[in-house]
């Protein structure tokens, strides 16, 4: 029998995610994934990136990921968002040629002598003893020390197409088990949620001359370190808008008994955020113009995405619909729409290691954790991985404060609250957006990679790169001359008290104004060390100043507690008593996000904290 | 908040009597389960239900003698006043009967005599009631004016708390449509939610605008109001303060000076509670104790609710500004020869004769009290009118006087106001989230902790999100 310090099932973004990280910590590490199923692949929606999400793939590779240097080698097609309102909030979204991402991270992890992919169906974990489990596969067993599971969708997976429901985490899939099948006796408390996904278009069969065309935007700056920061590796495409109609709506009002969603088929909880275009048919009665984005999943691959029409209604409905959207009128389609059932597992059972609090060598990533989303499955993976590398080592755990980073904001979500639906990263999350910021992504997450205790060219790069920006940070607080050329040019009166207070003037390009005075200088510093420190000046009053009235609180809510204590305690009434047990509260914030919670045990525990 | 409570269930009186009355209401709060109190019961209480009344006796455990016939009703958790299981037991209101009982439950079981307030402490703590709302029972329980008792009623069930869950849902609005910008504009475009934003922005400052207003009264004089008389020494402030008294309070001379320190006595006009205070006249004077008495004069006149200046004929001149006052009274009329140089229609200004009942005034002569003297009831009733359409005045717009609440209002609007311009110019959505964030921890104080999933879920509800 095969034995390995960790292994990992499930070969999605977080189980790839997990497999890299652990890797480089120098563990013999096995990534078990279904046979017949592609590695990193991305059954749904053709893009990485994203409001919220860019900060996410950023902070993934500041933390040493895959995800944002295989999204740059695969982009076909690039986009600021959010480019209007500010350098606080602009978010990178790549479209990604799906056969291209799925190639390069499996051509990544045959490369690494750390790790062996078991291409396997598991059919039982058990665990033998502390960091001892034998995995069970179809054709094989393996022994390991830790086990992440990164299933996503595949545990007791159903799909829908109409009537015709099928076993499967994917369409013309297979799937796993349900988790009392693969754990035996397991008493892990489950949810049932639902995803669903939009057919697969012909590219061939649409008219492109009735769509309004988006083309890539050439600005847009890569998500790896390593990147040139605007360099694209591929051909450049372009993704196309289409509206439904009048028509398009009341084909699909028409047939509300024939909808799994509606007929009573489906009972998992779908995203809000994500309707179906069933739901938007019957929750906005009176809205039929809705937006398509036709999105291609590749460069050689014969599909578009329509996005925005994921559906699981009948075959014939969903060719009907589509061709009554202007442009799609002798659309073909090559995969149906489906929606997929499949347990995800409470996540308050989780610590914020994500491990399992009554077997802390088994841990959970991914869309089984009841997120949605390619970013935060990896993102997860990333922690899980990292997370049993350090606990194999005996080290203190990787665990990111939501003040800086989206992924810890989305951690502490989920392991604090049941979710009640998919759980999706906004910004609207975060409490701290002038702050959480892609531009300084290296500078917030360098701290949590370094604590890994890594040597890599990451890690050289990052010591470097915080070098850099105390460097010119301190020139620029410092520094109050400027050539006469410069001042014609940016309109600059004498009277100011230094380059980093220009900075502050609003109406200021700062990015293209520091480039230019450091070129004046004859100064050369790293674009995205330039770019950051002139959007940390920008915005430093405010970040201070919002820093300075939270800090109080911020101490309060990062102080630890003792859950035990608060149990015992008879000041704290039984239900909340209950509550905390069940979480298992580490710090003050976590206590103060248990959903239920009442003022007087807030108080009554802030009032003993030291 | 005092936070030295435990979870213990509670006893006490709730009837307020020192003195025997025919009936008392005992509560107890936080019990586990009725029958629990079973030994002191003659009724079986398995059978009790919740909102029935009633009728049994209550008997000594130990000796199984009575201790009193009652009504009891039973309130089962969480459908009760404060959220916990609660007993109301109603007895006859005689001192030793009312002890007896809270004595035997007080013995008998874990139960402890409640803390001042405590029970709605707990309705509190359960969010049966919100900060806001005891702060209005509180008036309710303490008004002393029939405008007050509203007030409190309005901030407890009312309009009051209607404002400030309109805020709360404003201010829901106002975080969403900054989520809306960010997270959601492929959905719902760029120009519709910049002017979602814009909209929410100027609802918002609308409603604190109005709750400002609402604050902008002096509410110590509302919850505790003042007429102060003042004026020269000798204009005859004590006579109209014992005229207003209908008794002789103020020792009441010729010789100027002889109010040293301010008097001060109840009236109740139209079941109003109003301090009447007479104080020191005003003037340079080398004696140390009038010298404080007038200190503590000026003192009263700022901080006084209704300003009433008695001042002589012959200091009523042009330099005169009878508009800083609330009303004036000019006296000594009957001595003025030439009052028919006085122009009558200044409209807070009334003449009389203050002693003696000589010569041309508008409302009838008027001297020290005498119960046989001529008092004209007629101006007793026209200067009480003129306080009272003051008082009523300032309820038009239902006035905020919770201090905590109107620090927290006035802190709000000085931010909306100061940034408001910065706020509908500016595009840079960091910095407008950075605003959003204040306004909103400033709003935290008045209607709680707003979640991110709560405005998710707004958004959700109100808007077609997703590609």
């Amino acid at each position: 029998m095969n034995s390995f310090d960790i292994a990992i099932i499930g070969g999605g973004h977080a189980g790839v995610e997990a497999a890299w990280i652990a890797q480089s910590f120098g563990f013999r590490v096995t990534l078990i994934t279904m046979p017949n199923v592609s590695i990193a692949s991305t059954p749904c929606n053709p893009s990485i990136g994203g409001v919220g999400k860019g900060q996410v793939v950023r902070e993934i590779d500041a933390l040493g990921g895959l995800m944002g240097r295989v999204a740059d080698y695969s982009a076909i097609q690039c986009r600021i968002l959010n480019e209007t309102k500010g350098p606080a909030v602009q978010s990178t979204r790549y479209q990604i040629d799906k056969d291209i991402y799925s190639d390069h991270v499996t051509k990544l992890l045959s490369e690494l002598k750390n790790l062996d992919i078991i291409y396997d169906k598991v059919i039982r974990v058990v665990l033998n003893d502390e960091d001892n489990f034998t995995v069970d596969c179809e054709t094989q067993s393996i022994s390991c020390k830790k086990v992440i599971l990164t299933a996503g969708t595949f545990l007791d997976g159903f799909t829908h197409v109409g009537d015709d429901k099928s076993k499967g985490g994917r369409l013309s899939c297979d799937r796993s088990g349900a988790l009392d099948e693969l754990f035996e006796k397991s008493e892990l408390k489950t949810l049932r949620f639902k995803t669903g996904t939009p057919a697969r278009l012909d590219a061939k069969t649409i008219d492109y001359s009735k769509l309004k065309e988006q083309g890539s935007d050439s600005r847009t700056q890569n998500f790896h370190f390593d990147h040139e920061t605007k360099h694209r590796f591929q051909r450049q495409v372009s993704c196309f808008m289409a509206y439904t109609n009048e028509e398009t709506l009341s084909i699909i009002r028409a047939n509300k008994e024939r909808s799994p969603l509606f007929n009573g088929q489906i009972c998992g909880v779908g995203p809000r955020y994500c309707p179906s275009i069933e739901d938007k048919a019957f929750r906005y009665p009176d809205r039929n113009i809705h937006h398509v984005f036709v999105e291609p999943e590749g460069l050689n691959l014969p599909t578009m995405y329509p996005n925005g029409l994921s559906t699981s209604l009948p075959l014939d409905i969903q060719n009907a619909f589509l061709r009554s959207i202007d442009g799609l009128a002798e659309v073909e389609i090559i995969l149906p729409g489906y929606a997929v059932e499949y347990d995800v597992i409470e996540t308050t059972q989780l610590d914020i290691t994500l491990a399992l609090k009554i077997m802390p060598s088994l841990y959970f990533a991914g869309q089984i954790n009841g997120t949605s989303g390619y970013e935060e499955a990896a993102a997860q993976g990333l922690i899980a991985g990292a997370n049993a590398c350090l606990s194999l080592l005996s080290l203190e755990p990787l665990v990111l404060d939501r003040g800086d980073s989206y992924i810890g904001v989305m951690i502490e979500d989920l392991v604090t609250n049941v979710r009640d639906e998919p759980y999706r990263l906004f910004t609207a999350r975060s409490e701290n957006r002038l702050y959480i910021r892609e531009d300084n992504t290296i500078e917030r997450i360098a701290p949590y990679r370094s604590s890994l205790n890594l040597n890599y060219q990451i890690d050289q790069y990052q010591q470097e790169y915080i070098k850099e920006v105390k460097l010119l940070s301190d020139i620029l607080e410092k520094c109050s001359f400027i050539s006469s050329d410069m001042a014609k040019i940016y309109k600059i009166e004498d009277s100011f008290h230094s380059i980093a207070e220009l900075l502050k003037n609003p109406k200021l390009d700062i990015v293209g104004f520091l480039e230019n005075y450091l070129i004046d200088n004859g100064l050369k510093f790293d674009f995205r060390v330039l770019q950051n420190v002139a959007i940390n000046l920008k915005y430093k009053g405010y970040i201070t100043r919002s820093q300075r009235e939270h800090s109080k609180q911020k101490k309060l809510l990062s102080k630890p507690i003792i859950w035990q204590d608060l149990c015992e305690s008879t000041n704290i009434s039984f239900e909340c008593r209950q509550r905390i047990e069940a979480i298992q509260p580490s710090t003050f914030s976590q206590l103060r996000n248990i959903k239920g919670i009442r003022p007087a045990t807030l108080a009554y525990v802030a009032g003993r904290i030291k | 908040m005092k936070f030295l409570y435990d979870t213990k269930p509670i006893i006490a009186l709730s009837s307020s009597t020192l003195s025997n009355s025919a009936i008392a209401v005992i509560r107890i709060s936080g019990f586990v389960e009725l029958p629990s109190f079973q030994k002191v019961f003659k009724k079986n209480l398995t059978l009790v239900k919740p909102r029935h009344a009633y009728f049994t006796e209550i008997i000594d455990a130990d000796s199984t003698s009575m201790v009193d016939e009652v009504t009891f009703v039973y309130f089962a958790a969480p459908a009760s006043y404060n959220g916990e299981n609660i007993l109301e037991i109603s007895c006859h209101g005689n001192q030793i009967i009312i002890q007896n009982i809270i004595n035997l439950f007080i013995n008998n079981f874990d139960i402890r005599l409640a803390f001042a307030g405590e029970f709605t402490y707990r309705a509190m703590v359960n969010n049966k009631l919100s900060l806001t709302q005891v702060e209005g029972l509180d008036l309710l329980l303490n008004a002393n004016s029939p405008q007050i008792l509203q007030a409190g009623q309005s901030s407890f069930k009312g309009k009051l708390h209607e404002s400030f869950l309109e805020l709360h849902n404003l201010l829901i609005q106002l975080k969403s449509s900054i989520d809306i910008a960010l997270d959601f504009s492929e959905d719902i475009g760029d120009d519709l939610s910049r002017q979602i934003f814009l909209d929410s922005f100027t609802n918002f400052f609308h409603a604190s605008e109005l709750l400002f207003e609402r604050t902008r009264n002096n509410n110590s004089a509302l919850l505790n109001p003042s007429i102060v008389l003042s004026g020269q020494p000798n204009a005859g402030k004590s006579t109209l303060f014992n005229y207003l008294l209908t008794q002789e309070r103020s020792i009441v001379s010729n010789i100027p000076g002889t109010t040293r320190d301010y008097v001060s006595e109840s009236i109740s006009i139209e079941q109003v509670l109003f301090r009447l205070i007479d104080t020191a006249g005003l003037r340079e004077t080398t004696d140390k104790i009038e010298q404080v008495g007038i200190e503590h004069t000026k003192k009263q006149l700022s901080d006084s609710f209704f300003s009433l200046k008695v001042i002589h004929y012959c200091e009523f001149t042009n330099t005169f500004d009878p508009s800083k006052y609330d009303l004036v009274i000019v006296t000594n009329m009957d001595k003025c020869l030439c009052s028919s140089s006085f122009s009558f229609d200044i409209p807070n200004v009334l003449y009389l004769n203050l002693c003696g009942p000589m010569g041309p005034v508008l409302y009838g002569p008027m001297g020290p009290v005498d119960e046989s003297g001529p008092i004209g009831p007629s101006l007793k009733t026209e200067i009480y009118k003129i306080i009272l359409d003051k008082y009523k005045s300032y309820f038009i717009n239902e006035p905020i006087i919770i201090d905590r609440q109107r620090f927290v209002i006035a802190s709000l609007y000085n931010y909306l106001d100061e940034f408001k311009d910065d706020i509908t110019i500016c595009d840079d959505h960091g910095i407008l989230s950075h605003h959003i964030n204040k306004i909103s921890l400033l709003c935290e104080e008045l209607i709680g902790i707003i979640t991110p999933d709560e405005i998710l879920s707004s958004i959700f509800t109100n808007f077609c999100i997703g590609k």
